[in-house]
């Protein structure tokens, strides 16, 4: 097998390979969906991949490719939304010769697999963004973590790394440079916190996944204690793109503050559950209704943002980004959208996911071990008719409390779910304590 | 000893799992992968297998029981 080792060798590869690339219909606003079916490395060398790649190590200095990524203004897709080039740039500036780039694979939320279907899909998509991110901060190692349940995206990973081995996109002379990375995959089991980089962390080092106290940050002190970037599977899946199309294209899509676009898992009571990619600032209106609108024609009561601890939002106009619903108490998360109709009972659809929550909580801070665990029995009160007034001001001020002390996202946005129902449907709650205590008297 | 228990009790299963744990002396980041591959053989990870993994990794038992009792997919069982 010939290795690449500029960028006319290959142009000349793809003008040979593009022939027997199946065309994808490209949709108006698709940046990442465009590429779905690439599995093997020649139609994906044929539909343009490893292009960015190659301008990056032929044509830019490893600060000037952060610099792009910055100014792109691409923000972390795994739940925070924390820019990504600052992140990069943490990593950069770190002084050590060793250094890990980790792509986040585990996706947790068992409602949604967006993260898994890139991965299955456009293997060499995150291979490529990967090899590109360790040129940027100077690494040379870098570990898929991706839950052993998904065993397509294993296999299909698997021969992806293989073949980009072949064409000299990995190893010891990346694109015929003197740059060198590989790529090794850890695959661990499902489980919601592992997804919190430090709990990760902690897992691929032979331990329980718990998350850890910051600061030190992963940039300084990560895996094996060495600084270690760790970007979710889709945020690295629009790394490629920036690069090699330049970040101007991506700022009229989205909204000023966040870029781009985002992939949307709509679930629940629409018609049509999947997975849409939608500019980021799309209107929560607007995405219901690319999901075929609430199912059976029904009317619309709320939606659940942003993964199982994520707030309810009723309003159809607010805006899909990071800021907006930060602003709103709740976050977008990895984009997960859960519809209710008309019929859904609000206060069992919460109390639901908090039975989830305490599941996944790993038991090491308390006001996250025992808080949610409160918080569920005191929702279970409530609904069985059961709890006093002085029950339900517990609620609300433990859900501040655990908020403001949980030491990971899990603990701090598991609160989330109860302030934002009692913020829309506080007569949900009210309704039921009121008949309590007239049975009382 | 530990060797030849192990193989009286699980046979061709431990067998299996030798083969499987050659040339991991000291390896790190490979616990999450062997515990998987012991409970595929075994259907639970019993006690003697903790004992044999920590030997070869040269971590305390302890560590490795915090893996297995943080995830329902491993079953820890006392050994019939």
């Amino acid at each position: 097998m010939v290795k690449i080792k500029s960028l006319k060798e290959l142009e000349e590869l793809r003008s040979e390979k593009s022939s027997s690339v199946k065309k994808i219909e490209a949709k108006e606003g698709q940046l990442i969906l465009n590429d779905l079916g690439q599995q093997t490395i020649d139609s994906y060398i044929g539909s343009g991949g490893y292009e960015g790649l190659g301008m990056a190590i032929h044509t830019m200095k490893d600060n000037n490719v952060i610099t792009i990524i910055k100014s792109s203004g691409l923000r972390g897709r795994g739940g925070s939304g924390f820019p990504t080039g600052s992140k990069w740039e943490a990593v950069a500036g770190a002084d050590d010769s060793v250094k890990y780039v980790i792509c986040n694979g585990n996706e947790g939320d068992p409602r949604i697999n967006s993260d898994e279907m890139i991965l299955r899909e456009m293997p060499h998509k995150i291979i490529e963004a990967m090899v590109i991110a360790g040129y940027a901060v100077g690494s040379h190692k870098g570990y898929i973590y991706l839950p052993s349940e998904s065993k397509e995206a294993v296999e299909n990973l698997k021969a992806a790394i293989c073949e980009a081995q072949e064409y000299g996109f990995l190893g010891e002379n990346v694109f015929g440079s003197d740059f060198r990375f590989s790529i090794e995959l850890f695959t661990g089991l499902a489980a919601f916190v592992a997804g919190e980089e430090t709990a990760m962390m902690a897992v691929m080092e032979d331990g329980r996944p718990m998350p850890e106290q910051r600061p030190l940050y992963p940039s300084k002190k990560g895996l094996w204690g060495h600084p270690t970037l760790i970007n979710n599977v889709e945020t690295l899946a629009n790394i490629p793109n920036i690069i090699a199309k330049g970040n101007e294209v991506f700022k009229s899509v989205g909204t000023s503050q966040s870029p781009e676009t985002m992939l949307f898992s709509l679930g629940g009571r629409v018609a049509e559950p999947g997975i849409y990619e939608l500019p980021l600032g799309t209107t929560l209106g607007q995405a219901i209704e690319a999901a075929g609108g609430v199912a059976e024609g029904k009317a619309f009561k709320a939606a659940q943002v942003g993964g199982p601890t994520g707030a309810f939002v009723v309003d159809l106009e607010v805006s899909l980004d990071f800021d907006t619903l930060e602003a709103l108490g709740g976050m977008l998360g990895s984009g997960s959208i859960h519809v209710l109709d008309e019929n859904d009972q609000i206060l069992e659809t919460a109390k639901f996911f908090m039975n989830y929550i305490v599941d996944s909580s790993c038991g090491k801070c308390s006001p996250c071990r025992e808080g949610t665990k409160r918080m569920e029995e005191l929702m279970g009160y409530i609904l069985d008719g059961e709890a006093t007034e002085t029950d339900y001001e517990d609620l609300k001020e433990m859900a501040e409390v655990i908020k403001e002390t949980s030491l990971c996202g899990l603990g701090q946005s598991a609160p989330d779910l109860v302030l934002s129902t009692i913020a829309h449907f506080e007569e949900e709650y009210t309704s039921r304590l009121k008949q309590e205590e007239a049975a009382e008297e | 000893m530990l060797d030849e228990r192990l193989k009286k009790d699980h046979g061709k299963a431990f067998e299996a799992f030798e083969s499987f744990m050659v040339g991991r002396y000291k390896e790190k980041g490979s616990l999450m992968d062997i515990l998987s591959k012991a409970q595929e053989l075994f259907g639970c990870i019993p006690e003697g297998i903790v004992v044999y993994i920590s030997r070869v990794l040269v971590i305390p038992e302890s560590q490795i029981y915090g893996v297995i009792t943080f995830y329902p997919q491993f079953i820890a069982k006392e050994e019939a």
